[in-house]
């Protein structure tokens, strides 16, 4: 069980390139966190330099309680030095090596009795159900056993950190559920701290005990799944977290504090909420904060409600609900109903918001 | 009809439909059929023909043997293999291409696998730049480095101009100056750039995260480079050393020019000098044992595919390639790499272009300085021969060299791009692993020997087909043959990469095969047709292995006039058309790259 400190890390790769710009995270030992963001956000970046594949430019990066990078102290532990696993999106599993031989690699470096060897090398094909395939090649392999030798290959030298860069993004969609399965109880039983990137908001959410979601070097939230769900801390981490997106009404004029006309009495309603907050800029609410009624049927507004009235421009039935795409002037917006309730293209409804679950931000997209 | 249409819209299915549809005639598979009928004949017979010649007594012997001509006998192979002059025919000339061969391809191998390294794998700066020179040397003809060589290290023992050395006063010894050592080091330098070519590609292709995954799990760097990139690469490194170690066994012009003075013969030498005296048996001899030898070359090539098709390098998403780091070693390497090249093309570009600007080379005074080998109506050096840009024969010689190489690469390119056509659409059957291996024969084969069994096939008319001995046909024939693999091997990556369904979208539509081969085909191969048949162009202009047993008084290409001035001492004229062929060479690259848009080290650079 060992914990990763960074402090105020920042990567260049050239002068006007900033990969990470001062980036402090805290992941406590045992923890399985989530790195998450879009593509170029830094978070592979941020993993590699945790891995030593790559040098920081500023900062201190302390594991388990010792220095392993700090450019201001001249300090760095190379990368076969940091005893970390690490596995790769591609999976880089060597082609001319069998399986078993991919496996018993690392533990050939660390100069392990033969017998000792065999038997870890059985122990972490068996952990991860591979134990027939031993005598293969990586080309004679699907991709998700390719995926699974690769993380045998990194548990059997039994690292305290396990660094994973997107490793299941190339697996198709039923696998990938079973992956993360796998992965969610395989952290249960070995307790090891676990480093995981993503772009996919849906496996951090499912899989991760701390999300930290990342925006173009920076850091945007670092908290339990929940929280980064229920109390997005900034407009980047709502719209990006959860899907359907959350529906985001904002300002077309700040300076006048004029609302583009079909929101007047809602956005009325949420300022009200906020007591004349002059703050507030952009106003969020997720799909499910949503009912859905049809505007010839009445329906009294209750209190902490509003309304905002729009056309139904298209139904897309996901099986157990259904994702309707409204349009209100030219903002789309996105509301989740039961199966069961029909509507008609271009048909006009009422999007009726609870007001307890609206998400308040300012001018630079910070919660209230 | 309903069948009909199932089959028309099945898109997978489509096309093998047509094919296997009964009572029709599929366009494809007739095409197969003749195109390996013509490769049968132009790639296959050729080699048979060479056994034959080599035990049948041919006319010039019938009164020495006291057979009858076409009789069985063999004295040839004894003549080469056990008796007094099989050490100097055969035994000895095996031995030393041997020899070198290996020696070349040892170097060629390193030097490239390191060049390669450098430019494909670190941080080094002018990656484009060093890249593109890198593949200068193979666009010179083969025997330039040869030529600047015995321009340098020239001693008495030669007559014509004294080397530059000399000159200079220094005493050159024969080792240095002739030999099995500066043929090394010249046929390296030529040849580095193939290794360079191969291995860049492949290391293009490895996911650097293999190597990062074997340091996570504490590997340093020295472990990772011999424990994974080295054993990657293995594919690579072999069909490289295959190709090299061919082409060296292949060479004429560098054992000549360096070999001769000393009697130092390969077996391309040997082979040209029994032609040359008159015994063709033998010659069939010498030829058959440098197919064997390419033969033998194939053979392992086929099973070194088998054997690493088990773990080819596996493409996937998120490979990564992040350069090695020099550091402090960045400009050291910088000024290694620029200085190897400045050393293999700057170097001996100048010495050449230098000493067709003097009588003596060397000597710089002012009277020895002089234009008239280029120039003069008639030069006073040592034969009356017109300046090169005078002569009226360089320049029908060069007509002809342009004919050669221009149509020969045009049939190459055409016939290249069927054989691809038909061996991705027929891959189903027999017929596409046959036209395949058939047409990709060539590549290792030796130059020399392929000319020799053209030289024997064609000596005579055989059935419907004439003697073409002696005419521009027949070298234009082996030239587009020998390059056939060049063409091929493009055009068949191509084919795949289009997939059949730009094909089968015009088949729904009602096109027939005509219409779709000239409308949807070959349009789309435009591109790789026009570059394919330039580098066989680029190649053919600098081709002498090839030729030199093709050629004949009155019938001269650029390469084996050059060889001429050196039979007749004339360095500074020799030295000047390979500057002729290599300013061609420059010049056609530079256009293609222009028109295509593609370059030989295309990617390497970055």
């Amino acid at each position: 069980m060992i914990d990763i400190k960074l402090e105020h890390i920042v990567k260049k790769y050239t002068s006007d390139v900033i990969a990470v710009d001062d980036l402090s995270l805290n992941f406590e030992p045992g923890s399985f966190v989530c790195l998450l963001g879009p593509s170029g956000c830094g978070k592979t970046t941020t993993l590699r330099m945790i891995s030593g594949l790559e040098r920081a430019n500023d900062g201190v990066i302390t594991i388990g309680g010792e220095i392993f990078d700090s450019p201001k102290q001249n300090i760095f532990v190379r990368p076969e030095h940091r005893k970390l696993g690490l596995v790769f999106q591609s999976y880089a599993l060597w082609p001319h090596m069998t399986v078993q031989e991919n496996v018993d690699f690392g533990l050939k470096l660390k100069k392990i009795s033969k017998e000792q060897r065999s038997r870890i090398v059985d122990e972490s094909l068996d952990l991860l159900r591979m134990g027939a395939y031993r005598k293969r090649y990586p080309a004679e392999l699907s991709g998700g056993q390719q995926q699974r030798v690769a993380l045998a290959r990194m548990l059997a030298v039994q690292p305290g950190i396990l660094l994973l860069d997107e490793p299941l993004s190339n697996l198709d969609a039923a696998l990938r559920l079973e992956m993360r399965s796998e992965l969610k109880s395989l952290h249960e039983r070995l307790g090891s701290t676990i480093v995981f990137v993503t772009h996919d908001q849906l496996e951090a959410m499912s899989l991760a005990t701390h999300v930290a979601v990342m925006k173009e070097g920076k850091l945007e939230q670092y908290a339990d799944p929940m929280t980064i769900y229920l109390k997005p801390a900034t407009e980047f981490v709502a719209t990006f977290v959860g899907s359907p997106p959350m529906n985001m009404v904002g300002f077309s004029d700040l300076e006048g504090q004029r609302w583009k006309a079909p929101f007047k009495k809602a956005v009325a309603a949420f300022i009200r909420m906020d007591a004349d907050d002059q703050r507030i800029c952009k106003v969020g609410f997720r799909a499910e904060a949503v009912t859905l009624k049809r505007s010839d049927d009445p329906h009294p507004l209750k209190q902490n409600q509003t309304c905002i009235k729009g056309h139904i421009k298209a139904v897309l039935p996901t099986g157990p609900e259904q994702i309707v795409s409204i349009v209100v002037d030219d903002n789309q917006f996105y509301v989740v109903t039961p199966p069961s309730l029909c509507f008609e293209n271009g048909q006009s409804v009422d999007m009726v918001v609870d007001l307890t679950m609206i998400h308040v931000f300012d001018q630079k997209g910070l919660r209230i | 009809m309903k069948l009909h249409l199932r089959e028309r819209f099945s898109t997978h299915e489509g096309m093998h439909a047509l094919i296997k549809k009964k009572g029709s005639i599929n366009p494809t598979m007739v095409l197969g059929l003749i195109l390996a009928l013509v490769l049968t004949y132009l790639i296959a017979i050729p080699v048979v023909m060479l056994i034959t010649e080599s035990v049948r007594v041919h006319s010039i012997d019938v009164s020495y043997f006291q057979q009858e001509e076409g009789a069985f006998t063999l004295r040839y192979f004894q003549r080469a293999l056990a008796s007094r002059v099989s050490s100097v025919l055969f035994l000895s000339p095996l031995m030393n291409t041997l020899v070198i061969a290996t020696c070349i391809t040892l170097c060629t191998t390193i030097v490239g696998y390191i060049l390669a390294w450098i430019i494909t794998r670190t941080d080094i700066r002018l990656k484009r730049i060093f890249a593109t020179l890198a593949v200068v040397p193979f666009m010179l003809p083969s025997w330039s480095y040869a030529a600047a060589w015995i321009t340098l290290f020239k001693n008495r023992k030669q007559a014509g101009a004294p080397g530059i050395l000399e000159v200079m006063g220094f005493t050159i010894p024969d080792y240095l100056a002739y030999g099995p050592l500066p043929i090394i080091i010249c046929l390296t330098m030529h040849y580095f750039p193939l290794a360079f070519l191969m291995f860049g590609n492949a290391f293009q292709r490895i996911d650097s995260q293999m190597e990062e995954s074997a340091q996570i799990l504490g590997a340093n760097k020295l472990q990772t480079a011999i424990h994974i990139l080295l054993p990657v690469m293995k594919p690579a490194i072999m069909s490289t050393i295959l190709l090299t170690f061919a082409r060296t066994v292949g060479t004429f012009g560098t054992p000549y020019t360096l070999g001769r003075p000393v009697r130092f013969n390969t077996l391309s030498t040997s082979l040209y000098f029994t032609y040359q005296s008159g015994e063709p048996g033998v010659m069939a001899v010498i030829a058959l044992a440098m197919l064997i030898i390419g033969a033998l070359l194939v053979a392992l090539d086929v099973y070194v595919l088998r054997e690493y098709k088990r773990y080819v390098t596996m493409g996937g998403k998120g490979q990564m390639s992040r350069p090695f780091t020099l550091g402090p070693m960045q400009i050291p390497m910088n000024l290694l790499v620029g200085c190897f090249l400045f050393v293999v093309i700057v170097l001996p570009l100048s010495i050449l272009a230098l000493s067709t600007f003097m009588v003596t080379p060397g000597w710089f005074v002012k009277d020895n300085f002089t234009l008239q080998f280029w120039f003069a109506e008639e030069t006073r050096v040592r034969e009356a021969v017109p300046g090169l840009l005078r002569d009226p024969t360089l320049l029908s010689v060069a007509w002809t060299s342009i004919k050669v190489a221009g149509i020969g690469a045009l049939i190459c390119g055409t016939l290249g791009t069927l054989v691809g056509y038909a061996v991705v659409r027929l891959q189903q059957y027999r017929l596409s692993k046959y036209l395949r291996h058939l047409s990709f024969l060539p590549y290792l084969v030796p130059g020399i020997g392929f000319g020799a069994a053209y030289l024997v096939l064609f000596a005579t008319g055989r059935g419907p087909i004439p003697a073409l001995y002696g005419t521009l046909l027949l070298m234009i024939l082996a030239m587009s043959v020998m390059y056939l693999p060049l063409t091929t091997r493009s055009s068949i990556s191509s084919m795949a990469q289009m997939g059949a369904e730009p094909e089968e979208a015009a088949m729904i539509l009602g096109a027939g095969w005509f219409t779709r081969m000239f409308k949807i085909v070959i349009p789309i191969q435009k591109r790789s047709l026009f570059s394919g048949i330039l580098l066989a162009f680029i190649q053919g202009m600098k081709e002498l292995s090839l030729v030199i047993m093709l050629a004949v008084p009155g019938l001269e290409v650029l390469t084996t006039l050059s060889i001429r001035y050196t039979d007749n001492a004339l360095m500074q004229m020799s030295n000047g058309v390979i500057l002729i062929i290599a300013f061609v060479t420059f010049l056609l690259t530079a256009v293609s790259q222009r028109l295509t848009k593609t370059s030989l080290a295309q990617g390497i650079g970055g």
